[in-house]
């Protein structure tokens, strides 16, 4: 942390003595907090978040045996809120339970690919040279598939189910982040703290994670947050292509597609709930997202 | 904030146009319209038609409101009869089928002997004017149609009979053979006329004269003139066969009413009429017949109601009661004639045990499937023929819905934690149950009805693991016995017993069990079902194959779930489209009026 302080406090002196000093991550999340619309983002994330980890211990559900025929598409009622879909379902809970999948695979597609891409973008930035030019080649490969075409293309390879979807988009993201880090990278390596590290003889994975990873967190945090959201809307639709959550597992984008079918016959509630689930913890990962950036942009920085 | 402004829509415009998509998946095709009006304009060879088809279809919007205008002309009779099918066919050549997808097609363009009356399966002539069979029941002896030409040019006489029987039946045949070396076996034949070569039921095929051919049986055969009459013993063109071989597939050549044009996988088959067709009494009524893959049973209805397809098969059970009561719709019932099944593979040692099959039989709650997943279409079947035919054992009792009573026979047989993994060709798997990916009038929903024995399966401790694939991978891959525990169905097509119960239980020719039947293996009951086939007096064979119901009953070799009385929608301005119970159902009598 002693690299992030020794950025902050680089402000005058007079200030200083008015107010203690804070980091930059303290401040940045003052703003985020007195952001509105960042705000109802993270209530929503933080509501949908809950739900998902949760309702799976607190409301046990089998989906296995879950099937009452005789109570089949009834509207919403006051024992089933969001009615109950074909097989006599209750929709809520199942959209409750559903959100684990919606949101397991939409964190943590994107945390593997920033794990892999930040990894990736670090290294190929600061190494250079041919390296960097190998593997930004790849990456521009990968880049050049539209994302979820190959997502689908690579769910088709090793098989439906929520596991290979997950990987699949982690897969595709995985270039983004690599570009961004080696962006950062690139502006890094010629700051002064850089050179002075180097002038005092730390080696070169010390200087990389010490000094320069820290300082490239923020954009790729910022990214990763609105990653999130394209990777919940990638998890559904390819749940709703039948290629993520196999039945009778419940996944919202799945959930959706089960539903189609009664586009037709007026039974709206199983078409609705899911998708809006879908859309509110979108929004909220973007409103978040967005309030995030507008926090750790130091143009923007008020006093 | 212009770029949050964008983030804000993005969420929103993903679920509308999700929503979207699924309302508009039908329009956003090619409408059938356009292709009517451009031939209205393109009145000379259809080779040309075609082509300009394709133009329109792949050109801007802008002509696309032109021809949109040109439809406002009223009163002008359409010139095609669409059919939105429920998925893509297989093949178009009628002696590797087993669908009624592809059925569908090659039932317009070939003909066979003889063929099913209207409604029923009575056998009345085709491509045979006349018929003799000795007093033995030995000998057939056809007269044939006369002046008949195939598409491509070919005369149609008893020549043609001999080399279709050749390239079915004889394995020494270049085309058969290069079928088999190709994958492709030729199911329907080996099941109707017992196996190929010296198994084979037919002897020998002369031509008495070039409209006469005579058929010499090693055996009498009950229903061999209601064999003939099925819709995959129907004549190609030697010329094609020859020509075309293994690619005969897509290059469909018969004398039937309609000619194939084009297939567009996934989106269409393309017929037209056949100018030169014998039966100048049954003409083909409509210029052109378009078979549309419509996959989605939503989308498909939607396009019916837009007026892009004149009729489909297959619908949501929930849709076809408003369909009944929508003066823009009729809904036709087919005489209920097909059967869904759950099957084992014997190849899974634990269905070996016939307890554990009991623990299947009485877990799954067929009377509340069939009652809210059929629409009231639907029967709860206890054995493989449909009350219809005339084999129906009315006598059989099925077992009970017992969740308590399969959890039990569960852990006598030594499960008594439950069945979720099994020994399959002797590895360790999760136990799998394949729904099929396509609405089959059998199970008008499959995966809802999968999902729905899966959860009853469950209650009483067996866990299934629902899969699926796309439709041919799916047939291939039961055929080969690879499916440890598969839904599929069956619709009748010929009428008999024998085409239900020995199609799948008769072992084969040397008596091994068969890979496509999941391996079931009982000699007993084979050769029962064999005796009833070659007996030629009904009352002595219902008896057999009422006794049949009864053995695979009690050996549960299979759990049959539901017969279906498959609907049919079609717009209020078609007329003369005659369902019938096999599916076999011809489109020459089908007619298009021009709507007010």
């Amino acid at each position: 942390m002693s690299t992030l302080t020794s950025v902050s406090t680089a402000s005058p002196v007079t200030q200083t003595l008015t107010r203690p000093p804070r980091s930059l991550w303290r401040d940045a999340g003052q703003r985020l907090l007195s952001n509105r619309l960042a705000q109802l983002g993270m209530v929503i994330v933080v509501f949908f978040t809950f739900m998902a980890l949760f309702v799976p211990i607190f409301f046990p559900y089998n989906p296995r045996v879950d099937s009452d025929l005789i109570a089949q598409l009834k509207p919403p009622s006051l024992e089933h809120p969001m009615g109950t879909d074909e097989q006599g379902r209750d929709v809520m809970r199942r959209i409750a339970h559903g959100a684990q999948a919606s949101l397991g695979v939409g964190v943590g597609a994107v945390l593997i690919a920033v794990l892999i891409g930040t990894t990736i973008g670090l290294i190929s930035g600061y190494v250079g040279r041919s390296l960097d030019l190998g593997l930004m080649f790849a990456m521009d490969v990968l880049l050049s598939f539209p994302g979820l075409l190959l997502a689908i293309a690579v769910v088709a390879l090793i098989g439906p189910g929520l596991r290979n979807s997950l990987l699949a988009i982690s897969i595709v993201s995985i270039p983004i982040y690599a570009r961004i880090a080696r962006a950062t990278v690139l502006s890094l390596k010629q700051q002064e703290y850089v050179t002075a590290a180097h002038a005092v003889g730390a080696k070169g994975g010390r200087i990389l994670f010490r000094h320069i990873f820290p300082n490239s967190l923020s954009p790729i945090l910022v990214t990763a947050t609105l990653g999130i959201a394209a990777a919940i809307l990638e998890t559904a639709a390819l749940g709703f292509l039948g290629l993520g959550q196999q039945p009778p597992f419940p996944e919202w984008g799945a959930m959706l597609a089960d539903s189609v079918k009664y586009l037709t016959s007026g039974a709206w509630w199983v078409l609705l709930f899911p998708g809006l689930m879908i859309m509110l913890t979108v929004l909220g990962f973007n409103l978040l997202g967005d309030g995030l950036r507008d926090a750790l942009d130091p143009r923007l920085r008020s006093g | 904030m212009q770029s949050r402004r964008l983030k804000l829509a993005l969420p929103l415009m993903a679920l509308i146009a999700l929503l979207v998509a699924a309302a508009c998946a039908p329009a956003a095709q090619p409408p059938v319209v356009q292709t009517v009006v451009v031939e209205k304009v393109q009145t000379s060879a259809p080779v040309v038609q075609t082509q300009v088809v394709e133009k329109v279809q792949t050109s801007a919007p802008v002509v696309q409101t032109v021809v949109v205008q040109a439809t406002a002309v009223p009163a002008q009779a359409p010139q095609a009869f669409v059919f939105g099918a429920q998925g893509e066919p297989v093949c178009l050549d009628p002696a590797i089928i087993t669908d009624g997808i592809s059925g569908r097609v090659t039932n317009q363009i070939y003909e066979g002997l003889v063929k099913f009356d209207k409604d029923t399966t009575n056998p009345v002539p085709s491509l045979a004017k006349s018929w003799t069979t000795s007093a033995d029941g030995k000998e057939w002896t056809f007269k044939l149609q006369e002046g008949v030409k195939f598409h491509d040019g070919t005369d149609f006489n008893a020549d043609a009979v001999i080399k279709n029987f050749d390239y079915w039946g004889n394995t020494k045949n270049a085309q058969h053979d290069g079928q088999v070396k190709a994958g492709q076996i030729f199911e329907y034949y080996e099941a109707q006329f017992g196996g190929f070569d010296e198994n084979s039921i037919i002897e020998k095929i002369e031509a008495v004269d070039p409209t006469t051919v005579k058929f010499t049986l090693r055996q009498p055969q009950g229903p061999f003139l209601n064999n003939l009459a099925m819709f995959v013993f129907v004549f190609a063109s030697p010329t094609a066969l020859e020509k075309y071989g293994v690619d005969t597939c897509k290059n469909p050549v018969g004398t039937g009413p309609y000619k194939f044009v084009e297939w567009k996988p996934n989106e269409q088959v393309t017929l037209d009429a056949f100018a030169d067709y014998w039966d100048k009494a049954n003409a083909p009524k409509m210029q052109r017949v378009i078979v549309r893959n419509i996959p989605n049973n939503s989308a498909r209805l939607l396009a019916l109601a837009a007026g892009e397809i004149n009729a489909l098969e297959g619908m949501e059970p929930r849709d076809v009661a408003a369909i009944k009561d929508d003066p823009r719709f009729k809904l036709l019932l087919r005489p209920t004639n097909t059967t869904g099944y759950l099957a084992f593979n014997y190849n899974v040692k634990e269905f070996n045990d016939p307890k554990v099959r009991q623990a299947f039989a009485q877990a799954i709650n067929k009377k509340a499937i069939v009652d809210a997943l059929y629409g009231g279409t639907g029967l709860v079947a206890n054995q493989f023929q449909p009350p219809s035919l005339w084999g129906y054992n009315h006598d059989l009792k099925d077992w009970d819905y017992d969740t308590e009573a399969a959890k039990k026979l569960l852990a006598d047989a030594g499960f008594a934690n439950g069945l979720s993994e099994v020994t399959f060709n002797d590895k360790k798997v999760p136990l799998e149950l394949w729904y099929m990916p396509v609405s089959r009038p059998y199970y008008p929903n499959p995966k809802d009805i999968g999902t729905a024995m899966a959860a009853d399966l469950a209650k009483a401790g067996i866990n299934v693991s629902l899969q699926t694939v796309d439709w041919a991978t799916y047939l291939s891959r039961r055929a080969n016995g690879e499916l440890p525990l598969y839904m599929l169905g069956w619709t009748g097509d010929n009428g008999d017993p024998d085409n239900f119960v020995c199609y799948f239980f008769c072992l084969s020719a040397d008596d091994k069990p068969l890979s496509r039947e999941g391996f079931v293996n009982d000699k007993a009951l084979s050769d029962l079902l064999r005796k009833a086939a070659a007996t030629t007096e009904q009352a002595e064979r219902a008896k057999m194959y009422q006794e049949s119901e009864q053995m695979i009953h009690d050996n549960i070799w299979r759990v049959f779930i539901a017969n279906n009385q498959p609907p049919l929608a079609l717009g209020a301005n078609v007329t003369g489209y005659i369902p019938n119970p096999t599916g076999t159902e011809f489109f020459n009598t089908v007619e298009v009026k021009a709507t007010p």
